[in-house]
């Protein structure tokens, strides 16, 4: 899951000719921005799968606007795209935590109910 | 234009044509690694709950492989491609995360429909016991009215107990239970209160023991009079197996005369105690009761 470490490295390697006059689009920024804030608060913190991805989208969110600062915006695009996808992750394991756990919940309160029902004798 | 200039021509295909067979016949350079596992991750996402609870995603998923698939085609070794291909793998993973809690909510929805008719039985089923339990009650209810009614029967038969609406009266005189005066029971006082306390343990009833005097002297004297009498025949009937909590005393000192007090038959008469064993929903007898005269109970409810 880290290699995005190293591909963010291979972006920066490649030289591009057109990269001079490339802008990274606003919304591909604020789209990264946007999603890391509703990992946050859908509480992907909370589960260790979801905090993962969520710092993975923090580090990279930080590595483009790095990029953005040196004149790499092609490579600073790509990045920002890949901070969104990891931050959308990061939502979607945090309901999946979440809507599992209220299944749980609800099995078990069945099963106390059955427990404490008595039979008719 | 000339042979040299023919011949760097010439030079210049073959190359170019060595360098095309060159890169016809080469390999392909193998998928980055993102690309190998976004196809294995869209592999598992179609083919788990993904298809059933969130096809859109599933969707969006396949469609970013295929522009990752594209973007290999053309240039392997592009960033762009390994970006594509990650952003393929992220939205494959994400089509699976929402398969599975589109699953889990399902799971949620039909527990909660079970929890809800599982609590649904728990109620019918206290509600039966408690219809029982007051048809229960209500036969005992039943069979304690049977057995005041027998009590009342004992009362007048063996304590000479009269019906009035208030309930079962039974009138003892003041002469037959005390000296004048006094508030000590005589001996024919205890046997007659005897055969009352037999006839009384038959009840679950409260019973009322008032004391009364004549108009003879003064308030002051009489009313504490008649509460000392009417709680030595309360003492008594205890200490012959009257429950304690079934019976209460109270004196009335010269009010309610049954008789007149201008002669003296009158004046005995209204020195009395009275045991009153109430009817079922009767209150408590009420100053103004006149039960000689056969007056409508005025009593309230």
């Amino acid at each position: 899951m880290r290699h995005w470490r190293s591909l963010a490295a291979a972006v920066a390697v490649a030289s591009c000719a057109a990269c001079g006059g490339y802008t990274v689009p606003p919304q591909h920024v604020t789209g990264a921005q946007t999603a890391i804030a509703a990992a946050r608060g859908g509480g992907a913190d909370a589960d260790p799968q979801a905090a993962l991805h969520l710092k993975l989208a923090e580090e990279q969110y930080s590595g483009a606007r790095n990029m953005m600062s040196k004149g790499s915006d092609k490579q600073a695009d790509l990045m920002f795209l890949q901070s969104q996808a990891d931050a959308q992750l990061a939502q979607s394991l945090a309901r999946k935590s979440t809507a599992t756990a209220e299944t749980q919940q609800t099995v078990e309160q069945i099963r106390m109910l059955m427990q404490t029902s008595t039979p008719r004798q | 234009m000339n042979r040299l200039g023919r011949s760097y021509g010439y030079a210049g295909i073959t190359t170019l044509t060595a360098l095309l067979l060159m890169g016809c016949g080469s390999t392909k350079a193998a998928a980055p690694q993102e690309l190998v596992d976004a196809r294995a991750a869209y592999n598992r996402a179609a083919s788990g709950p993904a298809s059933q609870y969130n096809p859109s995603d599933l969707h969006v998923a396949k469609t970013s492989l295929d522009r990752a698939e594209q973007w290999y085609a053309q240039d392997p070794g592009a960033p762009e491609t390994r970006t594509q291909s990650y952003l393929a793998l992220r939205r494959a993973q994400i089509a699976s995360a929402q398969g599975e809690t589109g699953l889990a909510i399902a799971q949620r929805d039909q527990a909660e429909r079970a929890l809800v008719q599982a609590q649904a039985q728990a109620l019918a089923q206290t509600r039966a016991d408690l219809d029982q339990a007051r048809a229960q009650l209500a036969e005992s209810q039943r069979n304690g009215s049977a057995a005041d009614e027998r009590a009342m029967a004992v009362l007048e038969r063996q304590a000479g107990a009269h019906r009035e609406a208030r309930g079962e009266v039974i009138t003892l005189p003041g002469s037959l239970l005390f000296q004048t005066g006094k508030s000590e029971l005589s001996q024919t006082a205890r046997a007659r209160l005897d055969s009352v306390a037999v006839a009384l343990k038959g009840t679950d009833k409260k019973i009322v023991v008032e004391g009364y005097t004549d108009d003879t002297g003064t308030d002051a004297v009489n009313l504490p009079l008649s509460e000392a009498r009417a709680s030595e025949v309360r003492s008594y009937l205890i200490s012959r197996g009257v429950p304690e909590a079934n019976i209460m005393a109270r004196g009335f000192g010269p009010t309610r005369p049954i008789a007149s007090n201008k002669t003296v038959e009158g004046r005995a008469t209204n020195r009395r105690v009275e045991i009153v064993v109430p009817n079922s929903g009767a209150a408590e007898p009420m100053p103004e009761d006149k039960p000689q005269k056969k007056q409508p109970s005025q009593q309230k409810p």
